[in-house]
C-alpha cells in the first residue's frame, strides 16, 4: 500500500448561494479510520457529499484516488457511501437491494457479495423481507451493507449507528475498526464521541465550516498548549499531598472535594515525573490518578469554544 | 439589614385541573382563533376577515340604504332582500370560508405529526374531532349567522312598527338561527372531512373546491342541460344545503321546484353524516 | 415553594404484564419493581422497551398482568395517568408555523390548567429547558437542538411526577447532546422530576440515570442500580505511564506484581493500599511519568450488552 494519501483537499470552500458550507479547507487522509467530528451545520455533511461526488467545490480541489470523483464514473466503483437521508427502495428486499447496488458497481458476483455484506451487519435473517417493512435500525443496517457490499477501498460513514442499539452499535464499532485496520480509507461522521474514540484513532475537527484540528486525539490535547492540564487524585492524604505539590510548584490550582484532590497543571511530564516520590513521602497512597479533560469530548468541546474565542 | 433569596426551582403548577368541557372549549378556541389568523401574520387574517365583510355586504348596503331613506320616505320600503335569497347570495363566500378553515385546523397538525403528541398525552381521539368541528363551526357562524341576524335586528329597528315586526317575524328569526348553524354545520363538515384525507391545505382546499364544482357541474347539467331527471340536481353539493335551508322561509328554492324538500334535507343529512364518517374514519386509530 | 415534591408511590410496580400483536408477543411477562428517581430502559430494537413505554403511559392496553405507575393503574386509570406523567416522543412532532410558547400554553390547556396557569407555567419550562429567548419564535426556525428542549418543555408543562424521554439525544450534536444529558440530569437531582430514559446510547443512561431495566423479548433480564452492576465482579487496574516502559514492568515485577500490556497501557490485578504503594513507589523508581491509575471493572456496558443479546 503506497503512502499517497487517499483523499486530499486542497483549499476547499463551497458555498451554497449565500451560505459558505465549508471555508479553505485542506486536508490529506490516508488508509485507516478518521472521525470527523463538528456541530449541526459545521460542514461535516458538505464534506462528505464532496468526497463522495455529489457536489463539487466552488473553489479548490478534491481528489479521492488520485481522480476528481464527480468526474470519474469508476471512482463510485471504489467507494462506499452511507448518507445521512433514507430513500431506498421499500419495494425490494433487503437481498436484492444489496444485489443490485454491488451489480451497478461493477461487481462480478452481486449475489454472493450481497450474502457478505448482509452476514457482516447481521441481516441474514431478514434479508428476504422487503425493506419498507424495516424498522430504522434495520434500514441503518442494509445502507451499511450496500456500502460494503462491492468492497470498496473508501468508505464514507454518515451517522452510520443512528438508530441501532447498544448491542448493534458495538457491533459496528468493531466493523468499522476492522475496515480501517484491512488498509480502507474510513471517514465516519458522528455525534456520540466516546464511540468516535473507539472506532478512530484519528479525527478531523470542523468548526463553522472552517478545519480546527486534525490527528489522534491525544496528539491534538498535546498541541494545545495554550490550556493546562486537569489531573484527578483519590488519595486518603489529599490535603499533605495537595501542600507538597503546591510546594514543589509543579500545580497553579488545587481543589479538595469529597475524598479527591484536583489539580491543575502547566506540565503535565514533570508532574507525573515527581507524583510518585511526593506522594511516598507523604505516605499518601494513590488510590487513583485520573486525567480529566483528555478525551475527545473535551478536546472536541474545547476546541468549538478555542474557535468562538471563549476560552476556559 | 437582612436579605430575602427564594429558591423557585420547585415550582409546580398546584391548582385543580379543569375538566373535560373546558379542556375541549381551549382546543375549540384556539382553533376558532387560528382560522381567523390570530398570532400569524395579517396575510392569514385578510382572507378571514375580506369574506366576512364580503358576507355581511349585502346586510350593510340593505341597512345603510334604510337609515338613509327611512328618514325621506314614509312608505314601507318592499324588501330588497329577502331573507332566504341572503344565502344564496352569499353561497360562494361561505363556501369558501369552510374551504379556507377546515383545511387550516386539520392539515398542519397531520403534516406535522402533532397528532400523535395529542393522542398521546392530551386528547382522545374524539374529542379532537369533535374540538375541530366546532373550531370550524364557530367562526362559519360569522358568515352564516351573524350577517344575517343584523339584517333582521336592522330590518326591526327600521320597521314602521318594529313591535310589530319583531312578533310577526318571530318565526322568521328561528329560521334564520336554524339556517344559519345547519350551513355552518354542512360547510364545516364537508371540508373537513375532505381536510382529512390530506396533509396539505393547498390540496386538501383544491380537493374540496373542486368537488363541489365538479358534483355541480355534472349534477346542472345532467338535470337541467341534458334534461335526464330532476332528481340529479340534487348532486348539486353547493346549492341543496341552501336550497334546503330556504324551505324554511316559504318560497320555493331557485333552482329547480319540481324536486319535493324534503329531498334537499334528506341530500343534507346525508352529506353531513357522510363526512361523520369520513372524519371518524381517518381519525379512529388502530392501538389496542 | 422551596422544597422538591415528596414521591410517595413506587415509581413503577409491573407483574406479569403481558401484551400480544398478533403473533408477536411484545411484553412476555414483565415482572420488576422500581422506585429509583431516573430509571433508564435499555433493549435491543424489538426488546419490548416501546410497548412497555406506551403502556406505562395508558396508550396500550395490556393483555394481563398489573402495571403500575406512580400507585396508578395504567390500564384502569389511564387519564389520571396522563395527568400525572409527561412524555417526550423520539418522533417529530411539533408545529412549524407556531410560537413555542404558544404551543406550550396551548398543550398545558389541553392537559387542564387554566388561561393564566398554563402561560405562567410555559413560562417556567422554557426557562428551564433554556429557551426564554427563543420563546416567541416560530418552531420552524428553530434547530434540532431546540426543537428537542421544546418537546422536554411540552413534557413538563403540567407539572408532572415522572417524565418519560424516549431518545432525548436524538440527532443532537456533541455540545447538544451534553446540555441535554446535563438538562435530563437536573430533572431528577434538582427538581425533584423522576424520569425515565430509553436510549440506545449507554452513555447517555449512565449519565443522567440511577438505575437500569433491561429488557430482552418482552422479559426484564437485568435491573438494579448502576453502581451497583459490576461490584461483585473481579476488578482490574490499568495504569499508564510515559517513559521507560520496561523499566516500569521490571520495577513492579520485582515487588511481585505482574503487568500485561492492555489496550490502554497496563493491565494488574487489583489489590489492597500496600499494592497500590507497591506501585507508586515503582514507578518511582523506574522514573516513568505517572499519567494515569485507575480501577476497571465491569461497565455498564458490559453488564448490559451481554444481557440483551
Amino acid at each position: 500500500m503506497s503512502d499517497e494519501p487517499t483523499i486530499v483537499f486542497t483549499n476547499v470552500s463551497k458555498w451554497y448561494g449565500d451560505t459558505v458550507a465549508v471555508a479553505d479547507v485542506s486536508v490529506e487522509l490516508r488508509p485507516g479510520v478518521t472521525g470527523l467530528l463538528g456541530h449541526n451545520g459545521a460542514g461535516k455533511s458538505t464534506a462528505l457529499k464532496l468526497c463522495g461526488g455529489f457536489a463539487t467545490p466552488s473553489q479548490g480541489s478534491v481528489r479521492v484516488l488520485g481522480t476528481e470523483p464527480r468526474l470519474d464514473p469508476q471512482a463510485y466503483r471504489r467507494i462506499g457511501i452511507v448518507p445521512d437521508g433514507d430513500g431506498m427502495w421499500g419495494f425490494l428486499t433487503a437481498r436484492r437491494l444489496v444485489a443490485a447496488c454491488a451489480r451497478m458497481r461493477g461487481v462480478a458476483d452481486p449475489d454472493s457479495a450481497a450474502e457478505r455484506a448482509l452476514r457482516e451487519v447481521d441481516l441474514l435473517d431478514a434479508a428476504d423481507r422487503r425493506v419498507a417493512g424495516f424498522s430504522k435500525g434495520m434500514r441503518q443496517r442494509v445502507k451499511l451493507a450496500q456500502a460494503l457490499a462491492h468492497d470498496p477501498e473508501v468508505l464514507l460513514l454518515d451517522e452510520p449507528l443512528n438508530g441501532l442499539d447498544p448491542a448493534q452499535r458495538l457491533h459496528v464499532v468493531d466493523l468499522i475498526r476492522r475496515l480501517g485496520e484491512e488498509g480502507r480509507t474510513v471517514l465516519v461522521s458522528s455525534h456520540v464521541l466516546h464511540e468516535v474514540e473507539r472506532m478512530a484513532p484519528r479525527v478531523v475537527v470542523f468548526v463553522n465550516g472552517k478545519l480546527v484540528a486534525e490527528g489522534g486525539t491525544t496528539d491534538i490535547r498535546d498541541a494545545i498548549l495554550d490550556r493546562p492540564r486537569t489531573v484527578r487524585i483519590e488519595t486518603p492524604r489529599s490535603s499533605d499531598l495537595a501542600r507538597a505539590l503546591i510546594g514543589e510548584r509543579l500545580v497553579h490550582s488545587v481543589r479538595l472535594t469529597d475524598g479527591h484532590l484536583e489539580v491543575d497543571t502547566a506540565d503535565v511530564e514533570r508532574f507525573g515525573l515527581r507524583l510518585p516520590a511526593l506522594a511516598r513521602e507523604c505516605g499518601a497512597t494513590l488510590r487513583a490518578v485520573a486525567p480529566l479533560g483528555d478525551d475527545l469530548e473535551s478536546v472536541y468541546s474545547y476546541l468549538t469554544d478555542r474557535a468562538r474565542g471563549r476560552m476556559r | 439589614m437582612s436579605a430575602r433569596v427564594e429558591d423557585v426551582r420547585y415550582s409546580r403548577y398546584e391548582g385543580e385541573l379543569r375538566g373535560r368541557t373546558e379542556r375541549l372549549g381551549s382546543l375549540v378556541w384556539f382553533g376558532a382563533r387560528t382560522a381567523l389568523g390570530a398570532r400569524r401574520s395579517w396575510r392569514a387574517k385578510i382572507i378571514p376577515f375580506a369574506l366576512i365583510a364580503i358576507a355581511a355586504f349585502p346586510a350593510i348596503v340593505v341597512l345603510g340604504l334604510k337609515a338613509l331613506l327611512s328618514s325621506r320616505i314614509q312608505e314601507t320600503i318592499p324588501e330588497i332582500l329577502p331573507y332566504d335569497d341572503y344565502y344564496g347570495e352569499i353561497g360562494i363566500v361561505v363556501m369558501l370560508f369552510a374551504g379556507l378553515v377546515g383545511p387550516e385546523l386539520l392539515c398542519p397538525d397531520r403534516r406535522d405529526n402533532v397528532l400523535s403528541l395529542y393522542f398521546s398525552t392530551a386528547l382522545e381521539r374524539h374529542e379532537y374531532v369533535i374540538g375541530r368541528i366546532a373550531g370550524t363551526v364557530a367562526p362559519m357562524l360569522l358568515v352564516t349567522l351573524f350577517p344575517q341576524v343584523v339584517l333582521f335586528f336592522g330590518n326591526t329597528v327600521f320597521a314602521e312598527e318594529p313591535v310589530d315586526y319583531l312578533r310577526d317575524e318571530i318565526r322568521t328569526l328561528g329560521a334564520i338561527l336554524l339556517a344559519g348553524v345547519v350551513l355552518a354545520l354542512y360547510f364545516s363538515l364537508l371540508s373537513l372531512a375532505v381536510a382529512s384525507l390530506s396533509e396539505r391545505r393547498a390540496f386538501a382546499m383544491g380537493g374540496y373546491i373542486g368537488l363541489i364544482v365538479l358534483t355541480g357541474a355534472v349534477g346542472g347539467s345532467l338535470a337541467f342541460g341534458m334534461e335526464v331527471g330532476n332528481g340529479w340536481s340534487l348532486l348539486q353539493l353547493l346549492i341543496v344545503p341552501i336550497s334546503a335551508v330556504r324551505t324554511m322561509f316559504d318560497t320555493d328554492p331557485f333552482s329547480d321546484p319540481a324536486v319535493a324538500p324534503v329531498y334537499y334535507w334528506l341530500v343534507t343529512a346525508a352529506v353531513c353524516l357522510g363526512s361523520l364518517a369520513v372524519l371518524w374514519w381517518r381519525y379512529r386509530g388502530d392501538e389496542g | 415553594m422551596a422544597a422538591p415534591p415528596a414521591h410517595d408511590a413506587a415509581a413503577i410496580v409491573a407483574d406479569g404484564v403481558v401484551k400480544t400483536y398478533g403473533s408477536v408477543r411484545a411484553l412476555d411477562g414483565v415482572t420488576v419493581a422500581s422506585d429509583e428517581n431516573a430509571v433508564g430502559l435499555l433493549g435491543a430494537n424489538g426488546a419490548g422497551k416501546s410497548t412497555l413505554m406506551k403502556a406505562l403511559l395508558g396508550l396500550v392496553r395490556t393483555d394481563s398482568g398489573r402495571l403500575n405507575v406512580l400507585g396508578i393503574d395504567a390500564v384502569r386509570g389511564a387519564a389520571e395517568v396522563r395527568h400525572r406523567i409527561g412524555y417526550m416522543p423520539e418522533h417529530e412532532c411539533l408545529p412549524r408555523d407556531m410560537a413555542a410558547s404558544d404551543f406550550v400554553v396551548q398543550l398545558g390547556m389541553l392537559r387542564g390548567l387554566p388561561h393564566r396557569g398554563a402561560v405562567l407555567r410555559a413560562n417556567e419550562v422554557l426557562f428551564q429547558v433554556g429557551l426564554e429567548e427563543e420563546r416567541s419564535r416560530l418552531i420552524g426556525t428553530f434547530s434540532t437542538g431546540m426543537r428537542q428542549r421544546v418537546k422536554l418543555a411540552q413534557a413538563l408543562v403540567h407539572s408532572p411526577e415522572l417524565v418519560v424521554l424516549d431518545e432525548p439525544t436524538n440527532g443532537l450534536d456533541p455540545a447538544g447532546r451534553e446540555e441535554m444529558l446535563v438538562l435530563v440530569r437536573r430533572l431528577s437531582t434538582d427538581l425533584g422530576i423522576r424520569v425515565l430514559l430509553s436510549s440506545h446510547v449507554l452513555e447517555d443512561v449512565e449519565r443522567t440515570c440511577d438505575a437500569v431495566i433491561v429488557l430482552r423479548e418482552g422479559k426484564v433480564v437485568t435491573e438494579g442500580r448502576i453502581d451497583a452492576i459490576g461490584v461483585d465482579a473481579v476488578a482490574r487496574l490499568r495504569v499508564r505511564v510515559r517513559g521507560d516502559v520496561h523499566a516500569f514492568v521490571a520495577a513492579l515485577a520485582a515487588r511481585g506484581i505482574s503487568a500485561t500490556p492492555g489496550e490502554d497501557g497496563l493491565d494488574l490485578d487489583d489489590g489492597d493500599d500496600a499494592t497500590l504503594d507497591a506501585i507508586r513507589d515503582a514507578a518511582g523508581e523506574a522514573g516513568v511519568s505517572l499519567r494515569e491509575l485507575r480501577r476497571a471493572g465491569r461497565t455498564l456496558e458490559d453488564a448490559v450488552i451481554g444481557a440483551m443479546q
